[in-house]
Order: structure tokens, then C-alpha cells, then sequence
């Protein structure tokens, strides 16, 4: 029954993708992107990688398909020039021939990933049970520095460029009260993914995209709105995380000898530390890329 | 196994379909939209890819991890200056 | 602790402070700067004395963890990256800051810095992207229509190699299992494993701007502030010609088909980006077109250098870079104080007569100079090298095309350099110079610094020359 479902949902995927590029309304695209990103994370639990697939649907499908609906509007439609039709066929045969390539090297005969016997040898001392976890602040804890790198410099450039802000649209009376439960309850869940990511999956990532998430609804409907986001306090959170990462990378090489190397025994509570001041950070910087800069220079 | 094929195909068809859609097109929003698409695709690539007798490998795991958060960074990025593109053609 | 971890740190630690005290933005940068240099220089003497370092990060050893590779080649790299900078500092404190210049500055320089000692291809990937998203901030900078549509067209060609990057390294994962620089090797053995290869060579080909997929980059580097477009041109571009050369060194003998392509490729774009300056009519769009061609050059270098485990001709191409990154930093600089003065930058317009050469013309000659490879540059050393090797194979076709492409860049640069530092009777006598300025230092120590470099080309070469670790 299992293969059944999951033939079914590979072929919708790529139905939802194919409609999501080529639809000719705005809306109808981002929204058929959001289902694609839904669908997908969808498979990547059959696929048994649930860390992922939570990040997909909050990060991947939620933030960004947010992000694409706050600008589908503001972006107008390109004139459609038609392309002569030996230019497509010509990019057509180009895609398909990667795609075969790429079917082709995937299936054929290749080693063993040296990963897992490396991850599960050495999981009891990374300091965390999940081991998605261990690799990303423990095993390759560097990528990951570099990543909130990239969110540093992504913010950097969009208070830079500064674009309008979205329009908030009051809520009725009849909203409000549900949305002071939505704030506090998504501080819950942040939560408990983040201290949940430790040993299942959950994390700062995902954490930080639903308290952003949270944060970003609240924003549109006007009930935290311009007071929270004007100010600057918020950007220096945003900044925080990669600073507080890189001190702590460096004190860790003062206290061990080898940067990023955790002092034996107390990994767990290095990574906590480090966890939740990434979560306060990722979800302060994902928030300030949805509204843009305080003011306009 | 059957499994496995399909979402491969999933993957290497995702790649291949935002690959196509860049190359035909100019409209700035479908770019965007496009280049989220094949980022999805290799994502999937790298699962299927992980996948043993023991459970999904943890490493490409992180790396999808990675991916995802950077791209919506650089989503985000890249919309912010279509929209201010628009603007100064607006004024 | 040890100078690779700061090298790598300091930059990021000091890209957040600028956010965070944005009235100290230019001492911190100056303060960031100056210490990468001096940590350059002494890991520089360790490297010549004691050979490669290496460093374990987290104690993790590779494939599991990550690790730092400080070879001769990375020495290098990170050398050209600190001299370029400490022109770049000197020069952006001297005129007006733009709000959020000083932080991308810094993070380009600790993705530069991360990019040259990295051993993980994953890793390489993430640097990728903090340099490719720096470097279109810095694209932006100048606020300009035209700036903006070149940032977003130069995201979306930056994110699509870092994305064809991604797809390789995928590959390359499912087909050895691992994904660090020790893979390259065992990827050149197998034919889907050049399949990986050869999907990382073309993302790389896009963010250096290789021919023919340079489409996105004349527009960036011509509309973007001349600070900015120091950086992109010098600096920026190199992160993709380095890693191109390390998978070139990493895969040894098997590597030749990558080589071959960067061959070919690099022909086209020093053939195509000549022809392109010698028809421009922007000062700035010569110059970028004149990149298109040097990148076209390294390529081509690199391409036929052969094995770079059996023979030395490949330094030629780390020559190449160096001279380039430190003559084209200049020049983009001269051009943004020419073009300044005149208040336009067209060519034909550069024959004034109420204006005496100043010090940008004289930085932008001694650049040129470099840039075509005359004695006693660096420019000159490593195509001499490069010359010597090829005569010793009998390659006679590349140096034929070696000279063309030269003869071609001297032909395009003396348009502007005729034009510039003319005098007698078409300059009025009541012409004046330009007021000299703290910035016009520059300019000048960096073209000098290109042209002094051929004569202390030993030091490049006997750091080039420490194994691979």
C-alpha cells in the first residue's frame, strides 16, 4: 500500500511544481509552490528525515511562500516575449538530458556513505541524542556558523535595499483574542522544538521559524505591529546570534585547543547555550526579512 | 524500492523542470520561483541518496538543513530587490 | 589560538560590531583589516618554515568533521586577499561611507578567508553563498536603477552556479559516500563521478565569470561604486578560479578533462572579452570586459598546465591571479577617481585639455602595464613561465594564442592609456591637476605593488612550492 502512496505523491509533486512555474497568475503559482513545498516535506518524512521535513514546511514552504505572496504583487509580469520554438526544444533536450544524468549516476553502482558508522561511533559524546543535531552543532558545527553567516549578510542587503513594507491589516474584534493566544502558544511550540531537538527531531532552525512565523502573523494583523518592528533592539538580536556563535567558537579553541571543540563532558550544555541564542536570533533576523528595514534611508 | 525510484525521479524531474523554466523565461518572480524549485530537487536528491538499511544518513540531512535556511535568505534577498526594481520603474 | 581560526573569525566578529557601532564602521574595519594582514604574514613565515598546516575543527577529523588547509596555494590566495584589502580600507575611509558597506565588506573578507583554507566541498558551498550574496550588496551599493537590475541578475546567475555547486556535490555524495576535498580524486576515477565533476566546474564557471557564461558580469562590475567593483573584479571572482585550480591539483592525472574544458573556455573569454574592450565606449564596461579576458587568461592557464602533481607549470596560474587581483583593484579604482573628475567616463571624452594627468592616470598606466604582462610584473613572470613549460611540451598553438590574447589587451588598454597621460601642445597651459587626495594612495601603492612584484616573485614562488598537504 506504502509504494502505492508514495508513487502517487512523487507524481503530485511534480504536477504542483509544473503547475506553480508555468501558471500565468501570481497567486496561483506561489500557491502552487506552497502545495509543492507541503508535498515535498511530506515525502521527506517517508523518507525518514523528519528534522528536515519540519524545516521544509516551516522554513521552505511557510516563510518563503509567505515571502513570495507579500511580493507577488509588487513584482509585475514580465511582457512574454515568444521564445522560437528551436530555443525550446533545444533547453527541453538540455533538461532532460540532466535529469537522465542525473537518474543515471544516482542509480548506478556507487560506495557506501562513510556517514552513518562515523555519526553513530561518535553520537555519545556529541553531546545531543539526535543526531541531525549533533552533526549541525557538534560534527560540522562550522557549516553552520557560515550559514547564520548567510543570514547575517541576507539582512544586511535587504535593510540596504530597503523595499516598502507590507501593508498590516487591522483585525476584527472577533480575531484579537485569538491573536494574543497565537504569540504565546508559538513561544510554546519554539520551544519545546528547540529543547525537543536535542533528542527527536526539532531544533534552532526549526524553532526559530515558527516563533518567526508567529511574530510575522501577529506583524501582518496589527497587534504587535509598527511599535516591535521599528525598533532597532530587534536588529541587534537579529546580529547577536552570529557573534555570540563566533565567541563561543573561539572560546571553546581557549578552553580545548581546537575551535569549535567543546570541553569533554559539557558538549550538551555548550550546545543548549548556543541553541537557544540561535533560535532568538534566526527567528529575529527571518522576521526583520519579511517586514524589511525600521525606516526607509 | 519502488519508493526510492520515485522520489529519485521526483528529484531529477524537479531539477529538470526549474532548469527548463529558467532558461525559457524573463519574468523576475518566476526566476525566483524557479530557482526555490531546483533547490528542492537537489534537496531531494541528497535524501534519496542517504537513504541505507539503518535509517536516512544524518549528514546530508544537515546539508538539506543548510540549504533550506540559506535559500530563503537569499530568497528573501532577491525579492526585496524585484520590488524595488518595480518601484523605480513605477516613478 | 591558532591564526587560521581568527583569519577566519575576526572578519565575521567584526562585520557584526560594524552593524552594531555603526559610527566606528571605518576604524573597526581599518583595525579588522590591518590584523588580517599581520595574521597573513605570520602564517605566511610558519608555512615557508614548518610547511603545511592543518587544523582539525572540533576535533572531528575529515571526512566527519571539517578541516582547514593551510598550503602554499592558500597562503597565496589568503596574501592577495590581505594586500587588495588594505587598499580597499584605505580607500573607502577616505570617501563618504555608504550604510551597509562596512559590514559586507567584512563578510566578504571572512568568506574569502573561510573559502581559501576550507577542505569540505559542502563547506566551499556555504562560503559560496556568503561571498556570492556580499558581493551583490556590494553590486547595490550604488542604489542606482541600473545597479539594482545588475544585483538581481547577478543573484540569480550566483545562485544558479552556487545551486549547479550544490547538484554536483550531491552527486558526488551519492557516487563515493563523503564529501570532502579528498574526493575529487576518486570521483576522477569513475564516469558518473565526472558527471559530479563536471556539474561543480560549470557552477564554478558561472560565478568566475567564465566564457561563455560571463553574461551577468560587465553589468555588475561597471554599475557598482569603484570600491565595489575593486573588490568584485580583484577579489571576488577569484574565490571561483581558486577552487577551480585546487579541483584541478586535487584530482591530478584524472582531472585532465576538466582541464581541457578550461582550456578551450578560457581561449573563448580572453579572445571574446578582448574584442568587447577594445569596442567599448565606458571607461568602466573596458575595464569589465578587460576582467572578462584575465579571467579568461587564468582559465587558460590553468588548462594547460597539466597535472600539477607532476609538473610546476600551474603556478603560473597562482602568478596570474595575484598580479591580476592586485593591477585590476587599481585600475577600478583609478577609473571611479577619473571618471569622478571628468564627471563622465567615456573614452572619447578622456583627451581634455584643462586637466593634467594626475595620480589616478598614472595608477591606471602602471596598472595597464601589469595587466599586459610587460617586465619586470608578475604578469610577465607567470606568462614567461607559463611559455617555458609550453615550449618544453611543443605546444606551439596555446603560445600563439598566449601572444594574441596579450597583443589584444595591449591594444585595448592603450586606447585609454594614450588618452590619459597625454600633454604638450594639446594641454592648455593653464591646465591643473587634480588635488591630490589620501585615497589616490591607494590606487598608486597597488599598481606599484603589482609592478614591484615580478621583482619579488621569488617570495609567491617558494610558497607556492610547499606541498600540498
Amino acid at each position: 500500500m506504502l509504494p502505492v502512496f508514495d508513487v502517487v505523491l512523487a507524481a503530485a509533486i511534480l504536477v504542483s511544481a509544473a503547475l506553480a512555474l508555468w501558471v500565468r497568475d501570481r497567486i496561483a503559482a506561489v500557491s502552487g509552490f506552497l502545495v509543492t513545498g507541503l508535498l515535498v516535506s511530506l515525502s521527506w518524512l517517508r523518507l525518514g528525515a523528519p528534522d528536515v521535513a519540519l524545516a521544509e514546511a516551516a522554513i521552505g514552504a511557510g516563510l518563503t511562500g509567505a515571502l513570495l505572496l507579500r511580493s507577488a504583487h509588487r513584482i509585475p509580469c514580465a511582457p512574454s516575449k515568444a521564445l522560437p520554438p528551436s530555443l525550446w526544444c533545444a533547453a527541453g533536450a538540455l533538461a532532460i538530458a540532466i535529469s537522465g544524468a542525473i537518474v543515471w549516476t544516482v542509480t548506478s553502482f556507487g560506495a557506501a556513505p562513510v556517514y552513518p558508522s562515523l555519526v553513530a561511533d561518535n553520537l555519545p559524546e556529541s553531546g545531543a541524542q539526535n543526531p541531525v543535531t549533533a552533526v549541525l552543532l557538534n560534527f560540522r558545527a562550522w557549516d553552520t556558523l557560515l550559514e547564520i553567516a548567510v543570514l547575517f549578510v541576507a539582512l544586511t542587503v535587504v535593510i540596504m535595499v530597503a523595499p516598502a513594507r507590507p501593508r498590516t491589516a487591522p483585525l476584527g474584534p472577533l480575531v484579537q483574542p485569538f491573536a494574543r493566544v497565537l504569540l504565546p502558544l508559538t513561544v510554546l511550540i519554539g520551544g519545546h522544538l528547540l529543547w525537543q531537538g536535542g533528542h527527536a527531531p526539532g531544533g534552532a532552525f526549526q524553532a526559530g521559524a515558527v516563533l518567526a512565523g508567529g511574530a510575522i502573523a501577529l506583524g501582518l494583523s496589527g497587534v504587535i505591529g509598527s511599535k516591535l518592528t521599528r525598533q532597532n533592539g530587534l536588529a541587534l538580536l537579529a546580529i547577536a546570534g552570529l557573534a555570540i556563535f563566533a565567541l563561543a567558537a573561539l572560546a571553546a579553541e581557549v578552553l580545548t585547543g581546537a575551535l569549535l571543540g567543546y570541553p569533554a563532558g559539557e558538549a550538551k550544555t555548550w550546545i543548549i547555550a548556543i541553541e537557544s541564542a540561535l533560535t532568538l536570533s534566526i527567528a529575529a533576523t527571518l522576521f526583520l526579512l519579511f517586514f524589511g528595514p525600521a525606516e526607509r534611508h | 524500492m519502488i519508493s526510492e525510484y520515485a522520489f529519485l525521479a521526483t528529484g531529477a524531474g524537479l531539477v529538470g523542470l526549474a532548469l527548463l523554466r529558467l532558461a525559457t523565461s524573463a519574468d523576475l518572480l518566476m526566476r525566483v520561483l524557479g530557482l526555490n524549485v531546483l533547490a528542492v530537487g537537489i534537496a531531494m536528491l541528497l535524501l534519496v541518496s542517504g537513504m541505507g538499511a539503518s535509517g536516512t544518513d544524518a549528514v546530508p540531512q544537515a546539508f538539506v538543513l543548510t540549504g533550506i535556511v540559506v535559500l530563503v535568505g537569499v530568497t528573501a534577498v532577491l525579492l526585496a530587490l524585484a520590488e524595488r526594481i518595480a518601484e523605480d520603474r513605477d516613478e | 589560538m591558532s591564526e587560521l581560526s581568527l583569519l577566519v573569525l575576526l572578519p565575521f566578529l567584526a562585520a557584526t560590531l560594524t552593524v552594531a557601532v555603526p559610527g566606528r564602521a571605518a576604524s573597526l574595519g581599518l583595525v579588522a583589516t590591518a590584523a588580517n594582514a599581520l595574521l597573513v604574514v605570520s602564517l605566511c613565515r610558519e608555512i615557508i618554515a614548518r610547511g603545511a598546516v592543518e587544523q582539525v575543527i572540533g576535533g572531528w577529523a575529515a571526512p566527519l568533521g571539517i578541516t582547514f588547509v593551510g598550503d602554499g596555494l592558500a597562503a597565496v590566495m589568503l596574501a592577495m586577499t590581505a594586500i587588495v584589502s588594505l587598499a580597499i580600507t584605505a580607500q573607502a575611509m577616505s570617501t563618504p561611507g555608504r550604510a551597509g558597506f562596512w559590514p559586507l565588506w567584512m563578510a566578504t573578507l571572512g568568506a574569502l578567508n573561510g573559502l581559501f583554507l576550507s577542505g569540505d566541498l559542502f563547506n566551499l558551498y556555504v562560503a559560496f553563498e556568503i561571498l556570492g550574496l556580499a558581493a551583490v550588496g556590494l553590486t547595490a551599493l550604488a542604489g542606482t536603477p541600473m545597479a539594482l537590475r545588475a544585483a538581481f541578475d547577478y543573484l540569480t546567475a550566483g545562485l544558479a552556479g552556487s545551486l549547479l555547486i550544490l547538484l554536483g556535490i550531491a552527486l558526488s555524495y551519492s557516487v563515493t559516500g563523503r564529501v570532502d576535498l579528498e574526493t575529487v580524486v576518486v570521483l576522477t576515477e569513475s564516469s558518473n563521478g565526472r558527471i559530479a565533476l563536471a556539474l561543480i566546474a560549470a557552477g564554478l564557471a558561472v560565478k568566475a565569470a567564465l566564457f561563455p557564461l560571463h553574461f551577468w558580469m560587465p553589468a555588475a562590475h561597471s554599475s557598482a561604486v569603484p570600491v565595489a567593483s575593486a573588490l568584485l573584479s580583484a577579489l571576488v571572482v577569484k574565490g571561483a578560479l581558486y577552487l577551480a585550480l585546487r579541483l584541478s591539483i586535487e584530482g591530478g592525472a584524472g582531472a585532465e578533462f576538466l582541464r581541457s574544458a578550461l582550456a578551450v573556455l578560457g581561449t573563448g573569454g580572453m579572445l571574446w572579452g578582448a574584442w568587447n574592450a577594445l569596442r567599448a565606449e565606458r571607461l568602466k564596461l573596458l575595464v569589465a570586459h578587460s576582467t572578462v579576458a584575465q579571467i579568461g587568461l587564468i582559465a587558460l592557464a590553468i588548462g594547460v598546465a597539466g597535472d600539477p602533481l607532476q609538473n610546476g607549470l600551474w603556478t603560473a596560474a597562482a602568478l596570474l591571479m595575484l598580479s591580476h587581483a592586485l593591477a585590476k583593484a587599481a585600475m577600478f579604482l583609478a577609473v571611479g577617481r577619473i571618471a569622478e573628475a571628468l564627471g563622465h567616463d567615456r573614452i572619447s571624452g578622456l583627451n581634455r585639455e584643462e586637466l593634467r594627468p594626475g595620480a589616478a592616470e598614472f595608477a591606471f598606466a602602471i596598472a595597464a602595464i601589469s595587466l599586459v604582462g610587460l617586465p619586470p610584473t608578475a604578469g610577465f613572470i607567470g606568462k614567461w613561465i607559463l611559455i617555458e613549460g609550453l615550449v618544453d611540451e611543443g605546444a606551439v598553438h596555446w603560445i600563439a594564442l598566449l601572444l594574441l590574447g596579450t597583443a589584444l589587451s595591449a591594444a585595448y588598454l592603450s586606447r585609454v592609456v594614450s588618452r590619459c597621460l597625454r600633454g604638450g601642445p594639446h594641454v592648455s597651459a593653464t591646465a591643473q591637476r587634480l588635488p591630490w587626495r589620501s585615497g589616490d594612495v591607494a590606487a598608486l601603492g597597488l599598481a606599484t605593488g603589482a609592478l614591484l612584484l615580478g621583482l619579488a616573485a621569488a617570495l609567491p614562488l617558494t610558497l607556492l612550492e610547499v606541498p600540498f598537504a
